[in-house]
């Protein structure tokens, strides 16, 4: 069914607003209109989608393009600043921050080992990262930001 | 003293006479009732209080007895509507209603959605329109049981519409479709209805998400959006109001006004008005559009099956929609090789952004690591653009 038909149809239909479409004209305009409506919005977003595809790609081309000059200029001007590697015990932070970190990660440890009744030596921190999944500092300010929701 | 007395009692009488309270039909009581189960919704369980308080408020005062304040009959010649009537014999509900009945108020709103969305998300991963349009499946599907149920193809659609769930699309289709007399729906009834169940969507949503999709799905996580770029985030809405408007082009007045709402906001040079746009403008029309929807809510149009009907399809609409956009979400996972959650689709219905929120929630039920928040805002924000193109697409063929 081509569309002026179906204006037409729905030209006849509108005539009486009371009487029920299908009695008036029965399931095939019904069908049509379901069928052009979806059609016509599926259509509508796959061009908005295709759009916004060769946008993406060409301003990520262009921002790369940029960032790759962009680099070679910093490191032009700024010289590696030389960070001396405290020894302080088998545990090496590479900043105070770090070694704050340390003390209270072996804190926890030493809570923990009271509570068993057990005394455990910190040997080594690693940071554990799970492929799939984001930094605990990432999960804890995103649950911060979506937990009201 | 006795010629006192009469003419006192015979003012009394006529008083009583002309008071509301002799004058109220039972139908109109059962309308008031009605109107205070609303507001309770609105006020105590915070159902959309910022539409349903004066929506509810509306059908209340126009179902007080002689208060004079909405009258039908100056808007049933829907072909010719006597405007010099209206501005001479309206009440204040009549001339608020002008702005429903030009559809002026409906995409005003949207110019206020517009400052507030964010369609980043969405430009991050384009692939999010499917997702939009496929929740709009339930808008089409209902169209075929409300004209199994015997509605006239303008009832169907605005009907149909309540499936887009959103609130001003709805009253925009609703009050082109359902112009002139002889409707046994109004646009105040699709109104109510689209806006209580779009309250409800957390409620709707999270049930037919679970059944329709494993517990390895629903753990799916997805990755961070890249970062997009100001310049893409203004081109975006000027480029989608072009397509659109040549694609479907009554679809143009919401659409036109999101996105000038939205390049307000990105372009970032309009601060002033993107400040009234999303405050003082919106919160007027929408005080405007509740009231003056409300008051179309007369008892003829409530205390019927019809009624009954239309609550029943528009479940339906949004249930149907829900599933079409978690089945569409289920096949791209497929395509992808499990790369996307098909919790995202449900999102698609618009209802921003409780939908993406439900999404999420679902998500994080599942696996509280799972963050698909910015991933649903995507379908969502589509859905909005999707209802509106859909929309167009009644408006033409009806």
């Amino acid at each position: 069914m081509n569309l002026p038909t179906l204006y037409s149809l729905a030209a006849n239909a509108a005539e009486n607003a009371s009487i029920a479409v299908v009695d008036e004209e029965g399931y095939s305009y019904v069908w049509a209109v379901v069928i052009t409506g979806l059609s016509v919005v599926f259509l509508g977003l796959i061009i908005l989608i295709l759009f916004v595809w060769l946008m993406g790609k060409t301003f990520t081309a262009i921002e790369n393009r940029d960032k790759s000059k962009a680099p070679a200029e910093i490191k032009a001007e700024k010289p590696q600043p030389i960070v001396a590697p405290v020894k302080q015990s088998s545990v090496k932070p590479a900043s105070k921050s770090e070694d704050e970190i340390i003390a209270v990660i072996a804190a926890a440890v030493a809570a923990m080992g009271e509570a068993d009744g057990k005394k455990y030596k910190l040997k080594s921190v690693k940071a554990v990262r799970n492929k799939a999944s984001r930094p605990a500092w990432s999960v804890a300010g995103l649950q911060s930001d979506t937990a009201p929701f | 003293m006795s010629e006192v007395l009469n003419i006192f009692v015979d003012t009394i009488k006529d008083l009583a006479a002309s008071s509301g309270l002799a004058n109220m039909d039972w139908k109109a009581g059962v309308m008031i009732l009605i109107s205070f189960v609303f507001m309770y919704l609105a006020i105590v369980k915070e159902f959309e209080p910022l539409l349903l308080l004066p929506i509810s408020f509306g059908m209340f005062l126009t179902n007080l007895p002689l208060a004079e304040m909405y009258h039908p009959d100056l808007w049933a010649n829907a072909s010719n509507i006597n405007f010099g009537d209206v501005l001479h014999e309206g009440g204040l509900l009549d001339i608020l209603y002008l702005g429903v009945k030009l559809q002026i108020y409906p995409p005003l709103i949207f110019l206020g959605i517009g400052t507030m969305t964010d369609f980043g998300p969405l430009i991050a991963n384009p692939k999010s329109f499917l997702l939009g349009a496929a929740a709009q499946a339930g808008i089409f599907l209902t169209f075929i049981g409300a004209a199994v149920l015997g509605f006239s193809a303008a009832e169907c659609g605005s009907i149909a519409i309540i499936g887009g769930a959103d609130g001003p699309t709805a009253i925009y289709v609703s009050s082109k479709l359902l112009s002139g007399g002889g409707f046994s729906i109004s646009t105040g009834t699709i109104a109510l209805a689209a806006y209580t169940y779009m309250a409800l969507v957390p409620v709707i949503q999270p049930p037919i998400m679970k059944l329709l999709t494993t517990k390895k799905e629903r753990a799916i996580k997805m990755p961070q959006l890249r970062q997009v770029s100001k310049t893409e985030k203004i081109i975006f809405p000027i480029a989608v109001t072009l397509i659109v408007a040549l694609l479907v082009p009554s679809a143009a007045p919401l659409v036109g006004m999101l996105m000038l709402g939205n390049l307000f906001k990105e372009s970032g040079v309009c601060s002033r008005l993107v400040d009234t746009a999303q405050n003082a403008l919106m919160n007027i029309i929408t005080i405007f559009l509740g009231v003056s929807v409300g008051a179309t809510t007369q008892a003829d149009k409530i205390i019927n099956l019809e009624f009954a009907k239309v609550i029943i399809l528009g479940v339906i609409a949004f249930a149907v929609g829900t599933a079409a956009g978690v089945l569409f979400g289920k096949i791209m996972c497929l395509v992808t090789k499990g790369k996307v959650n098909p919790l995202i689709g449900s999102a698609g219905v618009s209802a921003v952004p409780m939908a993406a929120r439900v999404s999420q929630k679902v998500g994080a039920e599942t696996d509280p690591t799972n963050f698909l928040l910015m991933n649903a805002m995507g379908p969502n924000v589509a859905g909005v653009i999707g209802s509106a193109v859909a929309a167009g697409v009644l408006l033409s063929v009806i």
